[in-house]
């Protein structure tokens, strides 16, 4: 597990190593993968944003829902910026060896972690768990 | 992918521009931090600060990223 780790994080560092792995491929495909990596970026911050934001203006709910509801958000953007450079890293490689592009179960994961932050923030409103 | 031809087509605008929103989304988290160490206690005041180093960090570097981009690294033969 740890040894995976470091290989992800030696993979992330060494885009000049990756370079020299296979055949460049079309400059198109590679802005594409690029764009895709910050559009993952924005998610990951926008996140950020909505943690920092339910940390700092919903004051009138109580402390542990409120910082429950943060963690949750601020950890996704967390968990989506590790996707980001990770995925894009290893569609690069996938691209020039001729593979497969990586398969993931992060977006079905993310679009789950959302809704259930997104059920209990509503719990949070209308059964009243905002008194503190 | 095709063998020899290399056209860009619109794509380094278009990844300039993906730049440009995400250092939006970049600033707009900096803001919640800065008025956050504006109007909060010390202990978060140490990481909104550096929160709002990694953004001027992360600004300049996307700047820089996207000099290159202006003209593609080589013409392809059309």
């Amino acid at each position: 597990m740890i040894r995976q780790v470091l290989a992800a994080l030696r993979l992330w560092f060494s885009p000049h190593r990756l370079r020299a792995e296979g055949p460049t491929p079309d400059y198109r495909f590679s802005l594409a993968n690029e764009r895709t990596f910050l559009a993952w970026l924005r998610t990951a911050l926008a996140l950020l944003a909505g943690g920092i934001a339910v940390d700092q203006f919903l004051t009138e709910l109580r402390w542990a829902v409120r910082t429950t509801v943060a963690v949750l958000l601020l950890a996704g953007g967390a968990l989506c910026a590790v996707r980001a450079v990770n995925h894009w890293v290893r569609s690069e490689r996938a691209m020039r060896r001729g593979e497969d592009l990586p398969a993931s179960r992060f977006p079905a994961l993310l679009a789950v972690g959302t809704v259930l932050t997104a059920l209990l923030v509503i719990c949070a409103v209308l059964l009243g768990w905002a008194a503190p | 992918m095709s063998g020899g031809h290399r056209d860009p087509g619109a794509q380094p605008e278009r990844t300039r521009l993906a730049w440009r929103r995400t250092t939006l989304s970049f600033a707009l988290v900096v803001v919640l931090a800065a008025r956050g160490l504006v109007t909060a206690d010390g202990g978060l005041a140490l990481l909104h600060l550096s929160e709002l180093c990694l953004f001027f960090l992360c600004h300049h570097s996307a700047l820089t990223l996207i000099s290159p981009l202006r003209r593609p690294r080589r013409v392809g033969c059309v």
